[in-house]
Order: C-alpha cells, then structure tokens, then sequence
C-alpha cells in the first residue's frame, strides 16, 4: 500500500478536491486508499450521477419539444435546458479532460527555494491559502442560497401553464401542471401523492448538485489564479532585495559554466519529497520538476567551496554564488509560473468557450424575457434570478483572469522601479531580459478566441443591455 | 531656477477652492481652526442640505417619468459634485504631497529653454479653465434666473424643483428658499468646475514633467558625464511614473464617477429637450447644459489622452542622445530606460477605462443609446 502523501496545490486545494469529488465528478484521484474495491465503488458513484444528471436533462428536453407550440413556453423552457446545459457540460469535460487537471494540479509538488526568500514564499503561499478558502465559502454559500430560492419559489404563485382551449381556437386556458423546480416531462403522472413528492427531492437533488458541478469546477480554475498571482506578487517583492543584493557585486563576470554546475558530491539537496510523484503513474513522465530545473537546487545549508578567498568586491566567493543564485532562484521561479498558468489554460480553455457560447444564446433569450416582464411577481423573479446566476458566473472567472493579466504585467513595473541602475552588470541584464520578457502579459484564453478579463464582462453585459433596448424598440 | 513655482499657474483655481471650503491654507490638511468650521457648515448646509432636498422631491414624483427626469439631470450633477468633494476630502493628504513633489528640485525646468518649452502647455491649460468656467458660469446664470424668464416668478417657481418642509407659495418663504438655493447651487458648481480643473491641472503637469525629461533627454551630450546625466534622467522619469500612479489613484473615482453620471445625465436632458422648445428660454437653458456636460467629459478625456501621447515621445527623445559612443554599461542602462519608455502612461478610472478619446466616443454613443431607448419607451 503506497503512502499517500500530499503536497503542493493538492495539499492547498484538499477541501476543494474533497468537495468535487463529494458532488460526482470523476476525480479519482488523491484518496488515501485507492485499492480495487473502494475504487470500483467511487467509479460506480460517479456513474450513477452522470445517469442521474443526464435522465433528468432528456426529460426537460423532451419537454422543450413537447410545448414548443406556444412561444413565452418554448423560451423558458429554452432557458432553462441552456442553463443546465452549462453543468453537464463541466461534467463531461472533466471526465473527459481530467488527465489535463491532474497535471495542472501536480505541477506545483516541487517549487524550488531559496533560504533568503523562505520568509516571503511562505507568507504569500498563506494568502494564497487564505483567499482560496475564502473563495470557496462564497462559492458554497451562493451555491446553496441559489438552490434553497430555487426550491422556495417553487411554491410561490400558481402552478400553471397556458395552452389553447380545446373548445375555442382563439381562447387560452390554464392547465394545472406539477409543482416542481424545472418543467420536465415524466412517464408518470407527477400531479400529486407520493410520485410528486418523489419527482420533488429528485429534482432538488438534481438543481443542488448541478449548480455545485458547474460552480465547484469554475472556483478549482479560480484559485489556481489566485495562487499563480500571489506567486507573483512575491517575485515582486523579492526583486527589490534581490536588486540591494546584487548591487554588492561588481562587474566581475563569472564563467557562465559555474552558475549551471551540476550538484557536487558534497551539496546536500534539500528537496521536497517526491515520493508521491514518482509512485503516481498519472504523474510520472508526463511532468518532472527535477529533469525540467536540473539538478542545482540550493539547499539550507550552503556548499562549501573549500578554498574561495575574497573577490574583487568584498564579497566571499560563497556570499557572490549565494547572490548569483538568488538570481537563479527567481528566474526559475517565474518560468514555474509561467508552465502553471499555461497548464491552467490548456485544462480550463475549451471549457471556458464553451461556457461562454452558452450563455451568450441563454443571456439573449433572457433579455428577451426580461422585456415581458410586467411587475414585480414570480415570473420577474426568475427572470432577474436566472440572469444575475448566470452574469455572476461570467463574472467569476472574469474577475481572476484580470487579476492574472495585472499582475504579470505589472512584473516589468516592479523591475524597473528598482535601483537596477546603481547593480552589477550581471544584474542589469537580468533586469533587461525581465523587462522584455515581462512587457507580454499573461493571460488566460478561451482556446484562443477570446481573452478572460474584465473587458469580456463588460462587452457582456454591454450585448445584453443592447439586445434588451433593440426587443424593448421592436415591441 | 530656484524661485519657479508650479502652483502660480492654477492660483485662480485655489482661490475658489479656498473660498468654497476645499483647500486648506498652504501645505496643511484640515486642522480644528476656524477654516475647518467653515467648510464643515458649508459641506452641511449647502452641499448637504441642497441634495436632501432635491432627494426627497424625487421620492414624491418618481411616478412620473417627465417630471423625474426635469428634475433627476440637474438632481444627478449635483450628487455627483457632493461624491467627488467627498473623495477629494478624503484624499487631501495625497493631493498636498503631491503638490510638495510637484514643487521639489528633480521637477523643477532647469533652464530658461525649458521654461519657455513649458509655457504654452500652462497657457493651455489657463485658456481651457477660462472657456470652461465661462460655459458653466452661464448655465448656472441661465438656471438662477429662469423664473423670472419664464414669468414663473407670479406662479412662485423656484428655479430647481425641490421639497421644503414649509411651504413656498407664501411670500416671505418664497424669497428665502430663492436666495438659499441660489447661495447653494453657485458654490456646489464653483467646487464640481474648480475640482475638474485641479485634476486637469495635475495631468497637465506630468505633461510639462514628460517634456523636460524629453528635453534633458535630448540634451545628452557624448562626455563622461553621460552616465551620470543618463542615471539622474532615469531617477526623474521613475519619479514621474510615481507621481502619475499617485495622481491616478487619488482621481480614479471621481473619474468613474464622472463618467457614469456624464452618460446618464447627456441622455436625460436629449430626452427633457424633445419636450420642450429648443428656441425657448428653458430649451437655450438645456442646450447649454448638454454642452457643459460634454465638455466636461471631453476634458478628462482629452487631458489624458495628452499625457498618453506626451510618454510616448519619451522614447524618441531617449533616441535623439548622443548614445552611441558610449560604453556597454551606459548603453545597457539605455535599454533598459528605453524598454520601460515603450509603455506610455495610462491614466484610468479605476484600471477599467482609460481616459482617452476612444473612451469619449464610447461614452457619446452610450449616451445616444440611452436616450433612443428612453423616448421609444416613453411613447
């Protein structure tokens, strides 16, 4: 029995992985204990919930054919599949990509570190924690007061559809129809008794846990934002000391072939533990911190090098390696996250379009709505309720992905508000290559069409304001 | 040039400020003396007490679309101009660091050549400040004395719609709350213009700043000197995107604001005038107003779409110095002043629009849209 050990962003992210994993997705990943049977059993769980989810969303589509004769049912009833169109979607997505995710959450087990930037890498991973966790309480919250609205203004105004009087051609009457969450047709009859009250709970478990599908995915790709910009922000604030160190060298230049130096026999590696990684056959050869930054990790203790002496500047030759590999350590450190915000966006990207051209068709369809509504009853209140659900998704992701595209671009301000003009040459030209290399800010796009920033929520909302005032004319 | 002072150019603007209750003597914050008491009354009874007033009316007719929005495009600007007072008060402290930067040794030009460079963009701004005060200063006239234009002066009109907890029609009442709303829609306006000018008057300021740094740029001669000049240039420039960082956040808001309220406010009153005759007094009144509000807008807009323009001349400038028989130490510094130069400095309302003239244009649509909807809703 392997030792399951976490680390990393696994480690970071355990409540939201427990919770994905609790709602039915195929995550089948990091469980201590991972031997046939209980697999088996978590597999079968998974399946039972995409037969579940799927039998509920082909009866609502069923029933979407069924009343497509009159045009206010067949754009509700339009909306509603749109809107749940969204949560299996990230559902079989992630069944399907989910090799992609596991990468994307492996790819932090073994960030290097540096003993003079110790202090501010831990205090920035604890932020990182701490807005992460804080994300993930809103996102239950929402959750959980979307579902309990939902249910509760079920039973708020009348249970009713309108269809054509079979006596008169040109008359409508109301038909009782079954008191349940969303429309759906069912083989049995719903009206009431126990087959009511059953279909009821089975379509309370369906919203509760199809809102968590969608919601829990889009705040896993959340925080990964989160961590990448905290990762960020402490290579800002080390460049400052990093530059006041630097400052100490002078020009001597070193032979380039002794910053890269292969580990000696006496360096002692102060690696974190791998174990994990290298028994995990998702992981192994798909990605290895070790190969990919070499082998010239700098550990607590420094390296003696024997017979060093004074450099030209003061500087022992152990003090001018220490700096040199401050050095080192940052520009590691920022192609780390570099490769992390590139496997977020290779796991999350086409999941992102497809997101979005559901909800723009959804979002149009509502503005239309929205221009029938008469006055503050049930049916404005679903209609306010369906678009704010589904801006604030947008919303979500928008917001974190323009966080991402802040902060990286503001790597190159950081650089250069530094002294860089009194350091080293060697030190000036890392601040040069940062700078052009930083000029470009990351960002996460949606499989290349369209870049998540708070631009795209604004062109958003905008389309919908636009399309509302163009029906509201045409009325 | 020890005695120049860039605060002479704007002395008009900090009078007013001065006289509405805004800006505190000198370098000082607002400290328990008799100024302080001033401008507490005034913020109450004038700022606060107007805008109560006007609040209230809306609640009583918000029935009525046509009467809400006579009274909602002027009711909005002077809510805008209580928020943007707020946020100045607030940030004082920075406003004042900013003006002691402003008048420190690295900022001042440092030749006569340079002072003559400077001029026309201060005479710039002085000519905008007058033309700007000269439209608002109408409007407000125009406003105060629309009673006695329209004749509504026997019908016991005042000259804005508001609610009173005595009443109007009687005739000594009918003076007082005249004169009262007279003494508080002259000071709200003075402050909301004088404070658009403060603010256009500190992104002039990065302009002149970017020109002499442009101009000792230039002047970069091929001595030994060059690195030391180069590396003083660098320290002015790092100093430059400080103080244009500062002043961006301290009228990030108020920007925001200004520009929400600015597109609410154009479609509002293009919607009072379908009602009213444009050849009128009321209609003269309104035309003026959609004026002032559109170069109201267009200043913030045009003031910073200047200051993006101007850093990206730096760059140029940067080029035009004697570089290239230099050392590669002293060139790699170049790179290194000249990668930074390719981004030009951006001032936003809070990091969501740029101010520029794209965002200008956007705004007039918007504000077109708006009142296409409202008059096919209203018919």
């Amino acid at each position: 029995m392997m030792k399951f050990k976490v680390s990393g962003l696994v480690a970071d992210l355990m409540p939201n992985i427990r919770l994905i994993q609790g709602s039915g997705h195929f995550m089948l990943n990091y469980h201590a204990d991972n031997s046939g049977a209980l697999h088996t059993l978590r597999l079968g769980y998974c399946c039972v919930t995409l037969v579940f989810m799927l039998l509920q969303y082909g009866c609502n589509f069923v029933n979407l054919v069924l009343e497509r004769g009159d045009v206010n049912d067949l754009a509700a009833n339009t909306i509603t599949v749109l809107f749940f169109t969204h949560c299996i979607t990230k559902f079989v997505y992630f069944a399907v990509r989910s090799k992609l995710f596991y990468r994307t959450l492996g790819i932090w087990n073994q960030p290097n570190s540096h003993p003079l930037f110790v202090e501010s890498n831990n205090r920035y991973h604890a932020l990182a924690l701490k807005k992460m966790r804080r994300l993930l309480y809103i996102i239950i919250v929402w959750t959980s007061f979307s579902a309990i609205a939902w249910t509760s203004i079920t039973f708020v105004g009348e249970s009713v559809h309108t269809t054509k009087d079979p006596e008169n051609e040109n008359l409508t009457i109301s038909e009782p129809i079954p008191r349940l969450l969303v429309r759906a047709w069912y083989p049995w009859n719903a009206m009431s008794g126990m087959p009511h009250m059953l279909t009821l709970i089975f379509q309370v478990y369906y919203v509760f846990f199809a809102l968590a599908h969608a919601n829990l995915l889009d705040s896993l790709f959340c925080s990964w934002l989160i961590f990448a910009c905290e990762q960020l922000q402490h290579l800002k604030e080390i460049m400052k000391p990093l530059m006041e160190l630097s400052a100490t060298l002078d020009t001597y230049v070193p032979k380039s072939a002794d910053l890269f130096r292969a580990p000696s026999a006496t360096s002692q590696d102060n690696l974190i533990e791998n174990d994990y990684n290298s028994k995990n056959e998702d992981l192994k050869g798909v990605y290895s911190t070790r190969q990919e930054l070499g082998g010239h990790f700098r550990g607590a203790a420094l390296q003696n090098f024997g017979a060093g002496g004074v450099g030209p500047n003061g500087l022992t030759k152990k003090q001018e390696l220490m700096v040199r590999s401050a050095i080192k350590y940052w520009v590691e450190r920022h192609k780390h996250v570099v490769r992390l915000v590139t496997a977020i966006g290779d796991a999350y990207g086409v999941a992102l379009l497809l997101h979005m051209l559901t909800s723009t068709i959804m979002l149009t369809l509502l503005a239309y709505q929205a221009t029938k509504i008469t006055g503050v009853d049930k049916y404005a209140a679903t209609v306010i309720g369906y678009l704010l659900f589904a801006l604030a998704q947008v919303f979500h992701f928008c917001i974190f992905g323009n966080r991402l595209i802040e902060e990286s671009s503001s790597v190159m301000e950081a650089a250069y508000s530094c002294h860089w003009y009194d350091g080293s040459e060697e030190a000036k030209t890392f601040v040069q290559i940062v700078c052009q290399q930083c000029q470009k800010a990351m960002s996460i796009s949606g499989a290349k069409f369209f870049t998540i920033s708070l631009d795209l929520f604004a062109s958003v909302l905008g389309a919908v304001v636009t399309y509302f005032m163009v029906l509201v004319q045409l009325k | 040039m020890e005695n120049f002072d860039w605060k002479t150019t704007i002395k008009i603007n900090l009078f007013v400020l001065r006289t509405v209750g805004l800006w505190p003597k000198d370098n000082d914050l607002y400290k328990p003396d008799l100024y302080t008491v001033y401008a507490s009354l005034a913020a109450i009874v004038i700022i606060g007490g107007h805008n109560l007033f006007q609040l209230i009316n809306i609640f009583y007719v918000y029935n009525d679309i046509k009467a809400l929005t006579r009274i909602i495009f002027v009711a909005t600007t002077n809510f805008l101009a209580a928020t943007k007072m707020y946020f100045f008060v607030r940030n004082l402290k920075m406003v004042k660091h900013l003006f002691v930067r402003l008048n420190s040794e690295q900022f001042r030009p440092k030749t006569w050549e340079q002072l003559k460079l400077v001029e026309p963009t201060l005479k710039g701004w002085k000519t905008i400040y007058g033309v700007y005060v000269t439209i608002v200063c109408s409007i407000v006239f125009m406003w105060s004395i629309n009673p006695f234009l329209t004749g509504g002066v026997q019908q016991y009109e005042l000259p804005f719609d508001a609610w009173y907890p005595v009443q109007i029609t009687v005739s000594p009442n009918y003076e007082i709350l005249y004169a009262y709303q007279l003494v508080c829609i002259w000071p709200i306006s003075m402050g909301n213009i004088n404070l658009d000018s403060l603010i256009f008057a500190v992104m002039m300021y990065i302009r002149t700043q970017c020109d002499i740094l442009c101009d000792d740029l230039r002047k970069l001669e091929d001595n030994e000197a060059f690195n030391r000049k180069l590396i003083s240039c660098i320290r002015h420039h790092k100093a430059i995107l400080r103080f244009a960082q500062d002043s961006n956040n301290f009228f990030s808001v108020i920007a925001l604001g200004q520009m929400a309220t600015s597109t609410a406010v154009l479609a509002l009153t293009m919607f009072q005038l379908t009602f009213v005759n444009p050849v009128s007094g009321e209609g003269l009144g309104h035309l003026l107003y959609i004026t002032g509000i559109t170069a109201q807008i267009l200043l913030y807009c045009w003031f910073g779409n200047k200051v993006e323009l101007k850093s990206s001349q730096i760059i140029y400038a940067l080029y035009e110095s004697k570089w290239f028989q230099q050392p590669p130490p002293v060139k790699k510094n170049f790179l290194i002043l000249s990668i930074r130069c390719q981004r030009p400095i951006k001032l936003t309302a809070i990091n969501l629009f740029t101010l520029s003239l794209e965002t200008f244009i956007k705004i007039l649509r918007s504000a077109w849209s708006y009142f296409a909807v409202l008059s096919s809703v209203n018919k």
